[in-house]
């Protein structure tokens, strides 16, 4: 699946972030693999997301300082590296989700006035 | 916050680079692990399902490259990769990297060395208050053919001048002269003396580092005699001994007493008597300074004993033009009411032209001279880097056709060429230390300020700033030129061909105009060179 096929969702600028932000926070710590299937399974594969893209985000979010990798372990026993949200990045995602919040509720105004339906 | 952070962990990962792709690797090879056991857990084979879990993941190399991109500091990145190229290039034709160093050496070092001289004779202002109400005054008289010429100041006209002019704030008047010293009984020394009216070091705004300034009782007749001294003067005559204020100096058999020393930063300006007579003056380096106890015929002539400098400091607000006009009228009546033989007008000019006049075009001019040089140096380098870029199209439509894009083929020609010019510039830099020496040499010894002269800050950004600008001026064609090239044709045809197309020539031919135009204009510029320092 191509990421332009039709009814699949494009990512926002910045929107990525914000969903692996909030999935750290309500799953705890995660490895990339299953941030991307977690991500997958919860946008019913309507937001597809390339695992590549997922890289950079992580090593943005870590240079923040928002997120933390530590080398790990899986109930399989293989090497992965965790994920886990700092305290800084909950303050972040705090603030991120009222941004959110703001923006999403002025376009949905802005969409209603525009096509009273 | 964040972004300073991000900032800090960019330039950490730029540092520890192998420690940050070992980790990158590390990771995307557990994960395509963990999609492996998955796929195994579905049903797959070993190998369906190592493959799938490679379909799954996407381009391995693509992820690794934007896991850099977003790690790294891009430009960083990419400077360091151009300035690798560039390298690996130069080194290929260490010939042509010599001959561009030394070249731009010598152009750069030129331009460096005569700069230094127009900056500081030219450009740099002096440290007086408001030195652009400074004006340097002088008696006109009227010759044949209605010309006038300037003439050194008579005392008793300029204390009338003084007392009577409403469009100039204050005015100091002073002559300079040798005087013979002997610091304690030694065998004495001649050295450069001003004697001042008491108001000089006030006038121009300048406080002594050490002791006091003069007052106006130091002029009074019978008073003790006191000097003050310059930097200059404070180190060489007394070893910068700090206890040299209130010690006593001999000056032709006169014991006088030390006040002050002068600031280092102030020397004093060298004015000529009178701009179009030449007077033979000793010790022009002034090292002492007297206050002027004026004599009876300073107080008495009115013709006679023009014997004096003078400078005036305009009041705020009024033009130079407008002093001019005031002065000179008042000592147009007051010559004719005086019954003077020869009508006597007033000349002004600033302090800052007034220092610099006579020699201010000539040093533009070899200034000129030494900027055609570098611009000839920077069309043969042009012409040569032209040369290279068509023997690297083939390189070039190679790197297009891997998808480099316009902007890094550019970038990377371009690198070459600044890399070569700050080599080149350092060189420069250096050169003109050697060069500002020779041209000290080579200059009449009249231009004034000529002690002050030295390779510093300003001059050596001036170098940088220059490599720079000469990098653009020989890089920005042959680099542009690699945008022209066509990753097919170039990789088909061979490489001398395309050296003769059209546009090549019509290039070339450009540059050869501008480098035939540029000798014409070195070679004027410098017959009139020589004959403003011959007369």
């Amino acid at each position: 699946m191509s990421s332009e096929e039709k009814g699949s969702v494009q990512l926002l600028q910045g929107t990525l972030d914000l969903i692996v932000l909030r999935t750290l926070a309500s799953m705890g710590a995660q490895h990339a693999y299953q941030i991307a299937t977690r991500l997958q399974q919860v946008s019913e594969r309507l937001l597809n997301l390339n695992q590549e893209t997922l890289y950079p985000a992580l090593v943005r979010l870590e240079q923040y300082g928002w997120i933390k990798g530590i080398w790990g372990r899986t109930e399989s026993n293989r090497e992965a590296k965790y994920y886990s949200i700092t305290k800084a990045g909950e303050k972040a995602l705090n603030q991120e989700v009222l941004r959110w919040r703001a923006m999403a509720g002025l376009v949905e105004r802005l969409l209603i006035e525009d096509f009273p339906s | 916050m964040k972004y300073l952070r991000r900032f800090l962990s960019k330039w950490m990962s730029q540092l520890r680079k192998d420690h940050a792709e070992a980790e990158l690797i590390r990771e995307i090879n557990a994960h395509l692990a963990l999609m492996e056991e998955d796929f195994l857990g579905r049903g797959m084979s070993t190998d369906e399902a190592r493959l799938a879990a490679r379909r799954a993941y996407g381009g391995v190399e693509q992820a690794k490259q934007l896991h850099r991109d977003e790690r790294s500091i891009l430009w960083l990145e990419r400077l360091s990769r151009d300035i690798r190229f560039a390298l690996r290039q130069l080194r290929k034709s260490p010939g042509f990297a010599l001959t561009a160093v030394l070249t731009l050496a010598l152009g750069i070092g030129a331009v460096t060395s005569v700069f230094s001289v127009v900056n500081t004779v030219l450009l740099k202002p002096f440290v007086f208050r408001d030195p652009d109400r400074l004006v340097v005054m002088r008696e006109a008289v009227g010759e044949a053919r209605g010309e006038r010429t300037a003439i050194p100041v008579n005392y008793r006209h300029f204390l009338r001048l003084k007392s009577t002019a409403t469009t100039i704030e204050d005015a100091a008047i002073f002559a300079q002269l040798g005087v013979s010293v002997s610091p304690n009984g030694d065998h004495p020394e001649l050295v450069g003396a001003v004697v001042a009216s008491p108001n000089l070091f006030h006038l121009l705004g300048v406080q002594p580092t050490l002791g006091r300034s003069f007052v106006e009782a130091d002029a009074d007749k019978g008073a003790a005699e006191v000097v003050l001294r310059s930097y200059a003067g404070w180190q060489t005559l007394f070893g910068a001994d700090p206890k040299a204020v209130g010690q006593k100096l001999r000056i032709g058999g006169d014991p006088v007493t030390i006040i002050g020393v002068m600031p280092p930063e102030m020397r004093f300006p060298q004015i000529a008597l009178a701009q179009k007579i030449a007077f033979q003056e000793t010790a022009r380096n002034a090292m002492l300074f007297e206050p002027l106890v004026p004599s009876a015929r300073d107080l008495t002539a009115d013709m006679g004993n023009f014997n004096y400098k003078a400078i005036a400091r305009i009041k705020p607000g009024v033009t130079l033009a407008q002093a001019i006009a005031e002065l000179d009228a008042l000592q147009n009546s007051y010559t004719i009411s005086a019954h003077l033989p020869f009508p006597f007008g007033i000349a002004l000019t600033p302090l800052t032209k007034d220092v610099a006049s006579g020699v201010s075009g000539a040093l533009w001019l070899l200034f000129a001279a030494v900027g055609a040089v570098l611009l000839i140096a920077c069309v043969n380098l042009a012409n040569l880097q032209m040369v290279r870029a068509v023997n690297a199209e083939r390189e070039t439509a190679v790197r297009a056709a891997l998808g480099a894009s316009k902007n890094q083929l550019v970038w990377s020609r371009l690198t070459e060429s600044m890399l070569l010019a700050l080599v080149g510039g350092a060189a420069g830099a250096g050169l003109a230390y050697a060069g500002v020496r020779l041209l000290l040499a080579l200059v009449p010894p009249d231009v004034p300020r000529l002690d002050e002269v030295r390779v510093n800050t300003p001059v050596l950004l001036f170098a940088a700033g220059i490599s720079v600008v000469a990098a653009i001026a020989f890089g920005i064609l042959p680099a542009l030129k690699s945008l022209r090239v066509h990753p097919q044709a170039a990789l088909q045809a061979n490489s001398t061909r395309t050296a003769n197309t059209q546009q090549g020539h019509r290039t070339r031919n450009a540059m050869v105009a501008t480098q035939v135009a540029c000798t014409v204009v070195l070679l004027i510029v410098t017959s009139v060179v020589v004959r403003s320092f011959q007369i």
